[in-house]
């Protein structure tokens, strides 16, 4: 038999058995295995302990469940609470406003929280009455929650931006520093976005009468609660930018400043520290046996020489480096619609890389491009991960119809974000040179 | 029947148990490294072994909470049609699929035991300044292996249950 064919036969049945319903982790290994076994013998199922190995060697994504239990403090510690405070009574004259401050905090909470979720969760209780009282349309409430909540995966420090670099044999500094100015870039189109859209048609977001805003007074005190969350997010992406600490010593000092700003509250308790660390280690225990059925599954294609196939595939096309590049993501969008971000990731990556790499693009770029595929992924339907996060937290009046339609503008600025991203790259790739020096 | 769930119950409080004292591995990640960050900052003087100690207890902590993930059913599924299915469609679905389940496991737990093994008897060191014995960290991978394949049969025992009963496994 070919190697073509064995190459399409296995990614088919890893396919065909993940749509069962197996669990990804044990499906990637599993399907390798057998591939093994039948292909080499007994002696070669060796090669599913070598990539167990080999997983438990990449010690540099310890900072990741520290990065996951400092958000978790944070989150506990109702720093989003007091900053939707101070946001919204800036942000009130404004069209539109609540809804700006929503992707202001939620920008905020990317920088300190490296889950998509807490910004969903916490946006959707907080802001959403807030907006819904004020007489704000459905679509409006609840697509800036999930826009905002979004940037999670962009805005330093982002587990997947870790887990790219790890693979992509990059410096994670790069790839937070590199996901920077895209993620700010981002809420910015997307404020814009609102603003414009509520001066024009102010029934869709009423603007708050003028009695009910704060005074100056209450404006300069509730500046107070910015000084918390800076000082962390200084702290712990400041001191990576700046080449001071390694990325696990950056977590580790964010994880101090997540306890005593929980501390402050007074919300430090044994049970909370029990549910936020059982929380963060299964997230990463989560992510990291994907990577190890990935690892196994990467050996058996690695072996096979189906890299190198692809790879000729690919480059042969007839469709030059920026065919072949739109190709890749429409690659990302089409698994994203049955894969988490962390699967396609372990699959993909090990087999494009090497392919960008021939190309001429820039390792750190692609990945950011990767990550707005995620995002973009993540926002629409079927496997719409942040909508069905919403659809948890939303008054029943808001349906799941209703929350398709808000995510429509925000997915098209994220498109026009990620065309902007492909014809500069230098949005990207600023920042890191700028800090870190090199390409 | 009553004893049967018993036993069950035990092999999943393993895997369970397990996972509830690794976590305790993240707090300890941070004062090991806020420890050697303070001594390289405030002293000059950091520690050579804090780094690596890390970096060692990183594969125990996510190792040991597989079987947790078995059990509670976290490992993500790519979920088309799976979530729609009956508990008892769901269970037989399970069925077939867990022999590769327990083929995959079932072939490296051997292997990282008999590696664990050699690595025993050899006395091997990492290769580093500080050069720790490896056997205690390495023993995370079997152990934590062969408690997934016994969370695996603990479950494979009660989708048996409920895909041949209909009921589930408590019963009701």
């Amino acid at each position: 038999m070919g190697i073509e064919l064995i190459t399409l036969l296995l990614f088919g049945s890893m396919l065909l058995l993940l749509l069962t319903g197996f669990p990804i982790s044990y499906g990637l290994g599993a399907v390798a295995m057998v591939f093994s076994l039948w292909l080499w013998g007994p002696e070669s199922l060796f090669m599913g302990y070598l990539a167990a190995v080999g997983t438990v060697n990449y010690t540099v994504l310890v900072c990741i469940p520290m990065f996951v239990f400092m958000g978790m403090m944070l989150y506990y510690s109702g720093i989003a609470d007091d900053l939707y405070d101070t946001f919204q009574n800036w942000l009130a004259p404004v069209p539109g406003g609540l809804a700006s401050a929503t992707v202001g905090v939620c920008t905020m909470i990317a920088a300190l929280v490296s889950s998509e979720a807490a910004g969903t969760l916490t946006m959707g209780r907080i802001a959403l009455p807030l907006m819904r009282k004020r007489g704000y349309q459905k679509e409006i409430a609840t697509g800036c929650i999930q826009a905002g909540a979004a940037l999670g995966f962009l805005v330093p420090p982002s587990c997947i931006a870790i887990l790219y670099a790890v693979i992509a044999k990059e410096s994670i500094g790069r790839l937070f520093l590199g996901g920077a100015i895209p993620g700010l870039m981002l809420a910015s189109m997307y404020i814009i976005y609102i603003t414009v859209r509520c001066y024009l048609q102010p029934h869709i977001a009423p603007p708050v009468p003028k009695e009910e805003r704060a005074s100056w007074d209450k404006k300069i005190k509730s500046l107070r609660h910015l000084i918390m969350p800076c000082a962390i997010i200084f702290s712990v992406i400041g001191t990576i930018m700046l080449g001071l600490t390694t990325p696990v010593e950056s977590a580790a000092i964010g994880v101090l400043g997540g306890l005593i700003a929980v501390g402050i509250k007074g919300r430090l308790n044994l049970a909370l520290i029990n549910n936020a660390l059982m929380d963060s280690a299964k997230l990463t225990s989560i992510m990291m046996w994907i990577f190890m059925g990935a690892m196994t599954f990467g050996q058996i294609y690695d072996a096979l020489g189906a890299k190198e196939i692809i790879h000729t595939v690919t480059t042969a096309l007839p469709l030059g480096p920026w065919g072949v590049l739109i190709m890749i993501q429409c690659t990302f969008f089409i698994l994203g619609m049955f894969m988490d971000d962390t699967a396609i990731l372990f699959i993909t990556m090990p087999i494009y890389i090497p392919i960008i790499d021939e190309l001429g693009f820039n390792p750190t770029w692609f990945g950011v491009l990767y990550i707005i595929n995620m995002q973009m992924a993540y926002m629409t339907p079927p496997f719409g991960y942040c909508l069905m996060l919403i659809k948890g937290v939303v008054p029943p009046d808001i349906s799941m119809a209703d929350i398709y339609r808000s995510v429509v503008p925000f997915v098209i600025i994220q498109g026009v974000a990620l065309a902007l991203i492909m014809l500069f790259p230098e949005l990207v790739l600023w920042l890191p040179r700028v800090m870190l020096g090199g390409g | 029947m009553d004893k049967l769930r018993k036993a069950v119950w035990f092999m999943d409080s393993l895997g369970m148990g397990a996972a509830k004292c690794v976590k305790w591995l993240i707090l300890i990640f941070v004062f090991i490294t806020l420890f050697d960050v303070g001594l390289r900052y405030f002293f000059q003087a950091p520690t050579l072994w804090a780094r690596e100690l890390v970096a060692l207890l990183f594969g125990p902590m996510w190792m040991l909470t597989g079987a947790y993930l078995l059990i509670t059913d976290e490992q993500v599924r790519m979920d088309l049609v799976f979530h729609r299915f009956s508990a008892r469609k769901k269970a037989i679905f399970d069925l077939i699929t867990f022999t590769l389940f327990f083929f995959y496991f079932g072939a490296i737990v051997f292997y990282s035991w008999q590696d664990w093994w050699i690595c025993l008897i050899n006395n091997e060191h990492t290769r580093s300044v500080w050069r720790p014995v490896l056997w205690p960290f390495k023993l995370a991978i079997p152990v934590g292996i062969t408690l997934l394949l016994i969370a695996g049969i603990a479950k494979y025992i009660r989708d048996l249950y409920v895909a041949i009963t209909g009921r589930d496994w408590n019963g009701n």
